[in-house]
């Protein structure tokens, strides 16, 4: 790494350390970078911080034009990069940030955007640790207790993202989510995305197609609803073979009082046809 | 410029309560607070970007003229990506543990 290589860093200027910050912080963020880098590399970047410490003690640099620097310096260094990449994909991904970097008088909203990420970063996260456990129970053949564990492991998981990605959903104010789904308020946790799914509990001589078709408030054709239920049943977890879902529970034996789900994604769909009549 | 996520609002009050950064105005710090969270959220984007593939880089440019499907996809693609909470939420705290080291 020729960081370790270069001369004279004692010898530079207020910008170069200042550049010389911005440039540590960026190779820290490699995460292929291996230990003993890691360890040198941070070793620097302390260094380079005491400077700039004493620097602001010493009234040398102003806090915040330390500040505004590094701000500053780390975003030209992002558009900076375009030029120094041969690979086609870091050149298309570059060109990407660069874009939306001089997206300042459009539309693009950076911070809907950053919302959005957060957001998917979120609930990827806990379809991870579903995913891990089915997996862990699938191996081990146990699946007695799987709902217990599965309980435990969303909570664990729920109050890991409250300080990552769900807590970064959680302040957002309604106006500032955007809306991913026509009709439906974007979620800005995991609770308002639960309470996003509308719930329909099956009643005592109902079935999920009656149920949801009552829900409409108009009326759909067979083709429009199977699409609906096909929908509703991946969102509730009951399966219909017919229809080729074959995970959960079997759509002909479930309970009175089952709690059959219209995801987002299916009240987008039922909004769409909804128009078409 | 409004609010952020908590954990941004979090570490920014936090950052402002310290040793230097409490000293300054009232009018400094809301500037420098509006000036961080749009840096934060900047690096949230380019985090999630180092990470797709060329493919759906090639597709998010295509929806640059369409914000509300840009949003969507950022979202569905943000999904996919594994340890990226982790990895954006590590950032920003080495982000902010760096400028608290400032003062």
């Amino acid at each position: 790494m020729d960081i370790f290589t270069e001369k004279g860093k004692r010898g530079l200027d207020e910008k170069g350390w200042i550049n010389l910050v911005a440039e540590l912080q960026e190779k820290l963020n490699d995460s292929d970078l291996e230990e003993n880098d890691r360890e040198a590399l941070t070793d620097m970047l302390r260094y380079a911080m005491v400077w700039l410490k004493e620097s602001v003690a010493k009234g040398g640099i102003s806090l915040e034009s330390a500040v505004n620097s590094i701000i500053s310096t780390t975003k030209e260094d992002a558009a900076g990069e375009v030029e120094d990449v041969d690979s086609k994909a870091e050149t298309t991904k570059q060109n990407l940030l660069a874009e939306l970097e001089a997206s300042e008088l459009t539309k693009i909203n950076k911070k809907k955007l950053a919302i959005a990420v957060a957001r998917g970063a979120a609930l990827g996260a806990l379809a991870g640790a579903g995913a891990g456990l089915l997996a862990d129970a699938i191996e081990s053949g146990q699946f007695d207790g799987l709902a217990g564990r599965a309980g435990e492991m969303l909570t664990a998981a729920i109050t890991s993202l409250q300080e990552v990605g769900v807590e970064i959903n959680g302040g957002v104010e309604a106006s500032d989510t955007g809306s991913t789904s026509p009709g439906t308020e974007a979620p800005a946790t995991t609770e308002a995305a639960a309470a996003a799914v509308e719930v329909l509990p099956l009643g005592d001589g109902s079935n999920p197609w009656n149920t949801v078709e009552a829900s409409l408030g108009f009326n759909p054709t067979n083709a429009e609803m199977v699409e609906i239920m096909k929908g509703v049943a991946t969102d509730s977890g009951f399966s219909v073979d017919e229809w080729g879902i074959t995970v959960g529970l079997d759509d002909q034996a479930l309970p009175v009082g089952f709690e059959i789900k219209i995801g987002p994604a299916t009240q987008e769909l039922i909004e769409q046809i909804r128009a078409r009549h | 410029m409004q609010k952020s996520f908590p954990l941004i609002e979090s570490l920014i009050d936090d950052l402002m309560a310290g040793p230097g950064y409490k000293d300054l105005s009232a009018e400094k710090k809301t500037a420098m607070a509006d000036k961080l969270r749009g840096h934060i959220e900047g690096l949230i984007i380019e985090s999630f970007i180092n990470r797709l593939t060329e493919e759906q880089a090639k597709e998010l440019r295509e929806l640059l003229t369409s914000p509300e499907a840009l949003e969507e996809k950022f979202e569905v693609y943000a999904a996919t990506i594994p340890g990226l909470a982790q990895d954006v939420e590590g950032r920003i705290r080495r982000e902010f543990e760096m400028l608290k080291a400032l003062a």
